[in-house]
């Protein structure tokens, strides 16, 4: 490998590098000069390109693009919108008030699915019309299903 | 331990006191740290180096023609290197006296 092929192998491994060229400015240069120098192949000298790339980058520092930037998920950027929303007075006292009414949602939340599986079953029957099937529903809960009575 | 790790954290301060001496190109860099002794520094890791002091503003640079081969770009430090080389060696040089009298102490 000519001293010209091996910059352009180190070239080519740093192509995502955002400041290759302040980084890479003279490497031809100081390949050539080291080529020069010893005679020895400049893989021999130096190991392979992506190795010695990967040496530069890091003695010249941290690669930006490398760090990882997370994108904040729905919950994140909940939590960061009320931690802003907290500095302001009104909303701080309707966050401390919230907790106040949550036996109200459980009611309302217990309500709401009353009224969906009222609506599934159709037929309007919500509760045991009848004495018989008042019975057999208190049966239901006191021996669950699929134990037959008289057997252990 | 092995003192390639060793050298990693120092290798700023190892590059600015061979330019304090006096200004000088990449490999001239490479062979005069060798030559005092840090035969494990790598070549990638001293211009990687060099290129970081030269953004940071610590080095000049100017290029000279050489007889026998290529262009050669000389650093040399500037003000802000001469204060960068000051502080990282007085820096070294209490962590060296504490490391020293801890290994001292080790020892008796």
């Amino acid at each position: 490998m000519t001293p010209e092929e091996y910059a352009q192998a180190v070239r080519d491994a740093l192509a995502d590098h955002p400041e290759r060229e302040e980084l890479l400015d003279d490497l031809d240069d100081h390949l050539a000069e080291i080529a020069a120098e010893s005679g020895l192949p400049l893989e021999e000298r130096l190991g392979p390109p992506g190795a010695y790339a990967e040496e530069l980058a890091a003695a010249y520092g941290e690669r930006p693009e490398r760090r990882r930037r997370v994108r904040p998920g729905p919950r994140e950027r909940a939590r960061s919108a009320h931690a802003l929303l907290m500095r302001y007075t009104p909303y701080r006292g309707l966050a401390g008030f919230l907790p106040e009414l949550r036996p109200g949602w459980w009611v309302l939340r217990g309500y709401v699915l009353a009224m969906i599986l009222v609506s599934m079953a159709g037929d309007g029957r919500i509760a045991p019309a009848t004495a018989a099937d008042w019975a057999v529903a208190v049966a239901r809960l006191r021996r669950p299903v699929g134990r037959p009575v008289g057997h252990r | 331990m092995d003192s390639s790790q060793l050298l990693k954290g120092v290798l700023d301060l190892a590059v600015l006191a061979v330019l304090k001496e006096r200004d000088g190109y990449g490999y001239d860099i490479v062979r005069r740290l060798r030559e005092a002794g840090l035969h494990e520094v790598g070549d990638a890791s001293v211009y990687g180096t060099l290129r970081r002091l030269f953004k940071a503003g610590a080095l000049t640079s100017y290029v000279m023609a050489s007889d026998e081969g290529p262009h050669r770009k000389y650093y040399g430090l500037n003000e802000v290197g001469m204060r960068m080389y000051a502080a990282s060696a007085k820096t070294w040089s209490s962590f060296s006296e504490t490391m020293a009298s801890l290994l001292k102490e080790g020892r008796e």
